[in-house]
Formats: C-alpha cells, structure tokens, sequence
C-alpha cells in the first residue's frame, strides 16, 4: 500500500513524467469529497494560482517531446516549473516560499456596479500572493499555504497539509465582496436592521411631494452582500481499503440588499393626465408600492461525513455519506413604516408593514452507493439509495405588527380587529413544523459483451413527500384565511380573504384557508447502448421514459419519452466530431386546470356559494410549461480538430426547438448557438488563443385578460374557457421575449526572456434583450390602465435592454534579481447598459412615483474604469 | 469573532497536525536540481560507415573485445546494440552528461562521425547468442510486469520482452524516441548492476533516457536490482 512507501514510490508510478519536487507546484485538482468550495482565487489571481506558474520548457515527459492530445483531440497543457526548494533542517523537509506585495489604484468610474460586481477594487495596498509550501521527500508529507488580499471583503487563505497516498487536512478562509448597487438612496433610516423608520420631516399620511423633498437629500448608498466562509476537512485511509473523509464548511452572508414592501396595489388608480388618454398621468394616491432594504444575515454550516471502499469488499465498491446543513437567519423580520396613508384623506389602521424572512431550517441527507462487477458480459450492477430531510420550525410570526396595527384599531371599514391579528394568537399553531422527505433508489446494469458493444438499463425511483400542512385559522375570531398586504387590501378595497362559516360577511368568500402540499412521485427507467463500428465511428442509442405523478397538480401522471442518438466519428481525417440528437415527447393524463380547490374556501362544510358563484381560478385552456404536452429536438454538433501538432480549433453549433401543446401558457422557447475557439501553444513560452461565441433564443407565450366587467358581478365570471364570456379571444395576448448574447475574447502569454513575461487578456461580452407584444384588441390591456393608453401608447413592445462590456488585463512580468520579481498590472474596462425599468431615473427625487417608492437609480448607463498596480514579488 | 480570529483559529486547528520540524535552524541550502541534460526526445536513427567504424574500432576492442564481446564483466557488451543508443552514450561521454575515467577521454578524441561510425559498426555484430531465463523468478517478474504496489513499472515495456530492443507500435501521438533506448540482452550481471546503481543516485542523470531510469531505478532496493541483473544477464 502506498501509504507505507516513500515518495520516490509515487514518483515511480509516474514513470517518464517531468520533474521531481512539487514544492510550490501540486496539483490543485478539486477534491469530490470536499464540503462547499472548491475554487480559490480572486480578481487578482481569478484563475488561483495559474499565473505564478512557469510553464516547464521540458514539456510533459521524459518519454516524448511535445504535448499530447485529450482523446477527443484537445492538446493537454504545458505542465508547470517546479521551483528550487530549500532544506529545512538537517532532515528529508525542503521549503519554498513567495510573496507578492503591492499598490492598486483606481481611475475613472469607480463606483460603476458592474466594475465592482465581484471585486472589492479600491486604491490601496494589496496582498497579491502570500505562499509557502513544505515537502518531505523521504515520508510524502507536505504544508501547503496560499492566500490573497484585496480587501478585507475580497480575499482568501487556504492551508493544506497531509501525505499523499495517505491522508488531506484542508482549512480556508475566505471573503467574496457581492456589490448589488452603488446607486441607492433609501429613503427609511436604520438600513442594515430589522427595522426601517421614517427620516424626519415624514410621517405616515405624507403627499408625494413631501416624500420626494426629503428623498432628494437622502444619502448614497452601496447596497452589498459579503459572503464570508470558512472550513476544514480531512480525508485519510483508514486501511488498505477503506477512506474516510470529513468536512465542516460555515459560511455568512452579510450586508443588505432591495427588497419589497407591499402597501396594496396603487397602479389601480392611475386617472388620465388633463389632456385625456394618452397624456402623461396622474399617479394614484391610493396603497403603496415599497422598494424598502433588508438586511441579510445568514449562516450556513454544512457537515459531510463519509466512509468509502475502493475495492476488496468482496469485489463491492462502496460509498456512503452523510450530508447535513444547517441554515440560520440572525434577522428574521423587517418591519417598515409606510410614509403613505393607505387610504388619503383619512387616517388609516395601518402605518407600516412587516416582513417573515427565511425560517432557520436543517437538511440532512444520508446516501449509499455501491456497485459490483458481474461475470456475464462483463457487466457490472450498481445501486445507490438515498434519504433525506428537509425540516424547518421556527416560531410563527404575527401576521400584522402591532405597532403599525395597534390594539383598539380596525382595518378601514372592514370591522377587522387589528388585535384579532397583531399577535401569533391568531395563529392555528406556533412553529411552522414544515418538512418535506424524499426518498432514492437508483438501480444499473451495464455489459459489454463484446469489445464493440455495451449497453445499459437504468431504473430510478425518487419519491418526495410534503410533509407540512398547515390551516390558516384564526382562533381568536374563528376565521380561515389571513389579511393579506399587512391589511391594506381590506382598507383599500374593502374585499377581505377571510372565510367564516355560518358568518354571513364570511360564508361565501374565495380564500386560500390552507398550505398546498406539493409532493411527486418520479420514475425513470432507461434503456442505451453504443457501438462501436471501427476505429473511427461509435454510434449510440438511449429511450428514457420518465413517468412523473405528482399530486396535487394539474395532471395526475406525466411520461416523458427521451430518444437519443449520437455518433462520434474521426472519418475526416484528426478531426473529431461528435453528433447528437434527441427528441423528447410528453404527454400525461387529462388537464385539470384547478386541482388546489382543497385548499380553498369552497371545500370546507359552511361554505355557501353565491348566486355569482366564485371568479374562475384560471383559464382552463391554461398549460402550465411543466405539466403541458411538449415536442423538442435538440441538436448538437462538437467538432474538435488539431492543426499541426500544436493548435486546436473547436466548433460548437447547437439548436433546441420545444413545442409546447398550448396556446394560453408557454407556446414555444426556441436556442440556437454557436462558438468557436482557437488555442495555440508552440512553445512553453508562447500560447494564444480566441474565442467567439453567439447565442439566441426565443421565447413566446400567450395568455387572455379577463373581462373584469364581469367579476364579482356576473355567474359568466365562473367561466373558465377560452372564447367565453370571461375569458374572450378579444382579449387574447402574447407576449415574446429575444435574447441575443455574444462573448468574444483573446488570450496572449509570452516569455521574451527568462526575465520578462507578459499576459494579455481581452474579453467582449454583449448581450440584448427584447420583450416584444401582440394583442387581439386593446380589450386585452387591463382596465385600470385602459382609460390613460391609446393603442399607439401600448405599441408592440419594451425597448431593449441592452448590456455591453469589454476588459482588457495586462500583466507584465519583470524578473529584477532570481529572489525578486517586479509586476505591473494593469485592466481598462468599459461598458455601456440600458434597462427601461431604470428609465426616467436620474437624480434620487425621481425615485418617488406618486404612491411608489424606488430605492437605486439603477447601474451607471456607461462607465470608463482603469486599475493599474505595481507589485513586487520576493522569492525564495 | 474577527475574519483574522476566525482564520487563525482555522489556521491552528490545521498546524496541530502538522508533523513536527526540525528544530535545527532551517540551514537554507539549495536543494541541487539535476545537471542540464541532453534531450534525446526528438533524436533520430543515426546511420553510419560500418566499415570506416570497424577501422576505428581498434583501441574499443581492448575492452569491449574484438567482436563487440566484452573481455570482462564489467564492461559492456556491445555487439547487437542499439546503434542510435551507442551513438548518444559516446556523444554523452564527450559532452559530459555522462562521465566514465576511461570512455570520457577515450570519446574526446572522437569526432561526430567517428562516434557514428563506431556505433553502426558494434550494432551490426552478432550479439551473444540466447540464454535460458527463469520467468518466474523474481528477476523475470519484476522485468516482465513489474510491481504495480510500489510503483515498478516493467522493464519490457520500453526495452522489449527479451531485451532485444522495444516493440513500437503506429500512433498519431508524439513518440519516444525508440532507438535511443537500450538492448538489454547480452549484458553482464556486473554491468547492469552497477548502471541501476548510478540511475538511482543521480551519477547516471545527464539525458532525458536517463532521467526516466532515475525516477524507475528510485524505487528499486538492492536486493531488486540484483535480482533483474541475474535475469538480464541470462537472457
């Protein structure tokens, strides 16, 4: 076993590969077992370590000059130097270390969000690189340390340590900066708490003018989230055949970002400008529309333990491990003060609003997977089998916060005893006691009879069981449903979604009483092989059926048939070319289009319908995208190809075409892309490449507005068809959604000498996007804005929103002495972005919209940034 | 807790296990990389003047006998061999990546093309004639398939299944450089023992041939290497 041998054992089984001490140079291969990450780097050194590595003149092995090909005809790498290494001691350790130190400066727009989306770029001192790394030649033991600083939110440090053949330790640390806006102007105070208030000057009940005089003076802001985590985790042969691993990885999210605040509807009373429709309007003074803050204060603790065989358990290969997460909200409400009456003119119950934020909530998963050869056909049999839970009970939370619902006070006219919702009394229960099992069993057999020939048959069974059931019932006053948007609907429209039965004000209202348990049964039974039919052609073959139950939806079964083909073919001349081609049919049981009535107010004894009867829930010609018939084909052609023995060109072309069986709901949503790369590595010292890729896609669905004339008011409003009184095809619509995204780039690296090197990178990224609509008749525009739009105003769509950035990074390497290295770093970026949900946001006052409060004015339309740094690096 | 607490405590956590140090000051020696070495992976057949070699041949035969039969066993046979791989050791022994009291001086006098001539001349001679090998001995274990458990490849995969040379085989992918690698057939227990010896502790290491038989002959302990020399030499 290896674990016995010294190093120069492992460095046999390496016969004829280049180098001797990987001091400074191990491998940074992802480890499967690990917990969490699994990538260290930052904006500095994105790649982890990459660019202080030296590729090694000497090429791969000692066998053969040049370097060889993936089998698919992809060059493989320059592998790296190894540095010299110092003893340490008298005994078998050697040592190297390096440090790179320096300054950055920031020019230009700064402050622009896409510049600092992932990176905490900021005039300053940066650690570039800190490492040092330990091998014992004798025992195969080695340290390994590596970090990085840009800021105290952007940086990492990783140590590891072990044997190897024998055991791992692995701890880390790490910060990764999130920047979601760098143009918010909250108008609450106390951003970053669980409570948002008004700034002086406003009070609930202020005018629109009053808000947006205060909301012109607010501060700028930075709205980011910081996700800080750290770990350990250890793997080690526990005997000749068995390895255990273990990991704990914590992770924080920290910081705050946009977030909602519903006050009810206020688009509702949108009125026509003084010159009629078409003219700019009056905004409605009713509800309120909230773009509040909340803080985010999460903590994640992921554990994973496992115990693996890699043969000689009676020929049983063996893994079982066991995952548990845990996640925790440190702020789990936000309360926000609303500087809008709900309803003008009067002074309203309702002063404010609050939020329930993630529950605190434990995953755990327990998984075997096991597989063992078998004499026929060289076959093999594998199984794996899986349980887990997910469970939440955290305490319930009122659904109306005393403060801005106090005791003695009721919602408008609606005699809704705000002390009847202001405390977890007029809950039916106190924890939320939510849990969702499934269940896995996945069972394999493949054979390869002949040395041509392989198949396989796959059965899966997953099975997910919704656990949670909850009744909306309110003790204190014997009511099913809740107040929803902290009160405000009831004071607004005077509608309530309460249900009581034998209450004459409560008999007969539509209202959701109950949680809908969704749960599935999945089963998937597959049937594939391949053929080999000489040296240059495979051919291969798959029919998957998937036959989905879940209940309660809109179908009781769903199968969904899979047939893939595929040829991988080297017939023209070195290239490679793969083909595949797959076409997926679904079809399932009939179409019910309201199959959650059970959890609504009509199935409950007491229920008395009105001669109205109850709004349609849905158009019943409705196909939701996940439960409808469905053709697709899907396309895909990879060619890969050498030229000469020292570049590669690779090609990508691939369509989707999906056809949904529906006319109201997801019609079609169409994908066709297409890339192409070139890569050329010489010489250890030169390698170049570029890219270019295209891809677009296309999205249509379709839906009816209803004839709202008829609501509440006519039994024609229980009508769900298409074509009917409630749902016309006048008031048919459709809606289509273009994307276009192109990324171009090139890659240049060169060594001049051994004393100058120089990295260039550029990247190109554009992407656009258009939202485009179709209508039958200005009857399918809603009446609330029916008075205010002419047809000229609906148009046929939004503008595009369009994203544009290119980066060009240099990096130039100047070796001054053998310890001592100077860099220059420098990176230009520029963009341009325009979205028209930004549109008409200039200055912070613009942020107030009659009853509607905005909070970023959005990221910078065009932004010109330059950092430059100057590094030294001092080395062993 | 600090990011820089919570790190430190990560980073303390990881160091007990850490396996103790010297406690000597470290003395910052340099560890000594290999010597440059002489890349023999693009290295091409070479041809030569038997006849203008066996002319040259006469202050060789002193040692290596008349017929390329060595007069002792410490000297390497050297009729049938590689004339590509005679052709670099002669070329090695001049440039010192590979040194020898007796062939470093004796190859300085050489020229390019004496050193050709020489090698074309000693491979065309009859090599020894064959022995009878013990297979399952523990020489022909390790020669044919080696010991996957600590690493020993076999030495048959490059230096063929009777030591007459590798078997090549048509590839599109880069090819080692098949006639610089020896016959093994033919020579002396002494010699093979002696050349396993050197690979191991670097005085063999100046070619990138040899840079592979340093990392095969690292994991290869005496009693091994006696037993692929008694192996080879029957062969």
């Amino acid at each position: 076993m290896l674990k016995h041998k010294p190093l120069t054992a492992l460095l046999g089984l390496a016969l004829g590969t280049a180098g001797t001490t990987p001091v400074l140079a191990q491998s940074d291969s992802g480890d499967t077992q690990r917990v969490g990450n699994t990538q260290f780097g930052n904006s500095l050194d994105p790649t982890g370590w990459a660019m202080f590595g030296t590729p090694d003149p000497a090429g791969m092995s000692y066998l053969h000059a040049g370097q060889l090909r993936t089998p698919t005809g992809v060059l493989y790498p320059w592998p790296r130097q190894i540095p010299d290494g110092a003893r340490l001691g008298g005994g078998d350790w050697t040592y190297a270390w390096l440090v790179e130190f320096g300054y950055l400066h920031v020019s230009g727009d700064r402050d622009a969000e896409f510049f600092r989306m992932y990176s905490d770029w900021k005039d300053g001192a940066a650690l570039g690189m800190l490492a040092f790394s330990a091998l014992n030649h004798r025992t195969g033991q080695y340290v390994e340390f590596r970090g990085s600083r840009i800021s105290s939110h952007d940086q990492y440090y990783r140590l590891r340590t072990g044997r190897y053949g024998d055991y791992r330790i692995e701890a880390f640390y790490r910060d990764i900066p999130h920047t979601l806006s760098t143009t918010a102007y909250p108008l609450w105070n106390g951003v970053g708490s669980t409570d948002l208030t008004l700034p002086n000057g406003i009070a609930t009940g202020s005018t629109p003018a009053q808000v947006q005089a205060v909301e012109a003076n607010r501060p700028r802001r930075t709205l980011s989230v910081t996700r800080q985590s750290e770990g350990v985790s250890w793997e080690g042969a526990l005997t000749r055949n068995w390895i255990g691993y273990a990991g704990v990885t914590h992770e924080s999210r920290t910081g705050d970002r946009d977030w909602g605040g519903p006050m009810y509807l206020t688009y509702f009373f949108v009125a026509p400008g003084p010159g009629g429709p078409g003219t700019p309007s009056l905004p409605g003074t009713f509800g309120g529309q909230y773009e509040t803050v909340r803080p985010v204060d999460f903590t994640t603790t992921d554990v994973n333990l496992g115990l693996r065989n890699k043969g000689g358990a009676s020929g049983w290969l063996i893994n079982f491990t066991t995952t548990a997460s845990f996640f925790r909200n440190h702020k789990s409400t936000l309360d926000y003060a609303a500087p809008f009456a709900v309803s003008p003119g009067s002074t309203s119950a309702v002063t404010g609003g609050t939020w329930s934020l993630e529950p605190d909530n434990n995953y755990y998963n327990v998984r075997l997977e096991a597989s063992h050869p078998l004499k026929l056909w060289r076959g093999e049999f594998s199984v794996s089998a899986a349980y887990s839970s997910t469970r939440q009970n955290q305490a319930l939370q009122a659904p109306l916060d005393p403060r801005y619902c106090p005791s003695g006070q009721y919602l408008g006219t609606t005699g809704i005893a705000c002390a009847d919702w202001n405390t977890t009394a007029a809950l039916s229960r106190q924890d939320g006691d939510a849990r969702v099992d499934a269940g896995l069993l996945n069972l394999r057999l493949d054979f390869r009879p002949t040395a041509k020939l392989s198949w396989h048959l796959n059965l899966r069974q997953r099975d997910e069981n919704n656990r949670t059931r909850y009744t909306m019932y309110n003790p204190l006053t014997g009511q099913y449903g809740y107040v929803p948007e902290n009160g405000a609907e009831p004071i607004v429209t005077g509608q309530t979604q309460l249900f009581q039965p034998g209450s004459p004000l409560y008999q007969s209202n539509f209202a959701q009483i109950a949680s809908i348990p969704f749960s599935y049964n999945d089963r998937k039974t597959e049937l594939g092989g391949s053929y080999r039919i000489d040296q240059d052609n495979t051919l291969g073959a798959s029919y998957l059926l998937d036959h989905q139950t879940p209940h309660p939806r809109e179908r009781t079964y769903i199968n969904d048939q899979h047939l893939k083909l595929n040829w991988d073919t080297k017939a023209f001349g070195d290239a490679t070319l793969r083909l595949s081609y797959e076409y997926q049919k679904r079809t399932g049981g009939p179409y019910n289009p309201d199959p959650y009535l059970g959890a609504y107010s009509p199935s409950m004894p007491g229920y008395l319908q009105l001669a109205v009867g109850y709004t349609a829930f849905t158009v019943a010609q409705m196909y939701k995208y996940d439960m409808s018939n469905l053709e697709a084909s899907k396309l895909k052609a990879i060619l890969t190809m050498p030229l000469g023995t020292t570049a590669t060109v690779t090609a990508t072309l691939y369509g989707n075409r999906k056809r949904y069986g529906a006319d109201i709901g997801r019609q079609a949503f169409d994908t066709t892309g297409a890339d192409v790369s070139w890569d050329w590595a010489p010489t250890a010292a030169t390698s170049m490449s570029a890219y270019a890729g295209m891809a677009s896609s296309r999205l249509k669905q379709g839906n009816v507005n209803d004839n709202e004339a008829l609501t509440f008011s006519s039994p024609q409003q229980a009508n769900p068809q298409f074509g009917g009184p409630f749902f016309p095809y006048a008031n048919f619509w459709t809606a289509t959604d273009d994307e276009r995204d192109v990324d171009a780039g090139a890659h240049f690296k060169h060594s001049f000498s051994p004393r100058a090197r120089l990295d260039l990178d550029y990247h190109y990224t554009y992407s656009r996007g258009l939202h485009s609509y179709d209508y039958a008749s200005l009857t399918a525009v809603s009446t609330v804005y029916r008075s205010i739009l002419t047809a000229a105003d609906v148009g046929g769509g939004f503008p595009a929103n369009v994203y544009r950035m290119q980066t060009l990074t240099a990096r130039l390497n100047l070796a001054l002495t053998r310890k001592l290295d100077l860099a220059l770093y420098g990176k230009y970026e520029f963009g341009n972005y325009a979205d028209w949900h930004y549109a008409g946001f200039d200055t912070p006052a613009d942020l107030i919209v009659g009853n509607r409060v905005f909070t970023e004015l959005g990221p910078q339309p065009h932004w010109h940034v330059l950092l430059v740094g100057a590094f030294v690096t001092v080395k062993l | 807790m600090s990011s820089l607490h919570r790190f430190l405590h990560l980073s303390a956590i990881a160091i007990l296990w850490l396996p103790a140090p010297s406690t000597t000051a470290a003395d910052g020696a340099k560890v000594r990389r290999p010597a440059a070495w002489a890349d023999l992976r693009q290295q091409v057949p070479v041809a030569g003047d038997v006849r203008a070699g066996q002319a040259r041949s006469t202050v060789c035969a002193a040692c290596h006998g008349p017929q390329g039969l060595a007069i002792a066993p410490n000297f390497p046979n050297l009729a049938g061999q590689a004339a590509t791989y005679l052709y670099v050791q002669l070329k090695s022994f001049r440039s010192g990546q590979r040194s020898d009291p007796i062939m470093s001086g004796q190859a300085a006098a050489l020229s390019d093309a004496d050193m050709r001539n020489l090698a074309v001349y000693y491979a065309s001679l009859p090599a020894k004639p064959p022995g009878r090998v013990e297979a399952a001995s523990r020489g022909g274990q390790l020669f044919l398939g080696g010991d996957p458990a600590r690493g020993i490849p076999p030495c048959q995969a490059c230096h063929g299944p009777t030591g007459h040379g590798p078997r090549t085989y048509p590839s599109d992918a880069p090819q080692p450089p098949w006639s610089t690698f020896p016959r093994l057939h033919g020579l002396s227990a002494i010699y093979v023992t002696k050349a396993l010896h050197d690979f191991r502790n670097g005085a063999r290491s100046g070619t990138s041939n040899a840079l592979i038989m340093h990392g095969v002959a690292q994991t290869l302990d005496d009693a091994d290497m006696q037993a692929l020399s008694n192996y080879i030499a029957t062969q």
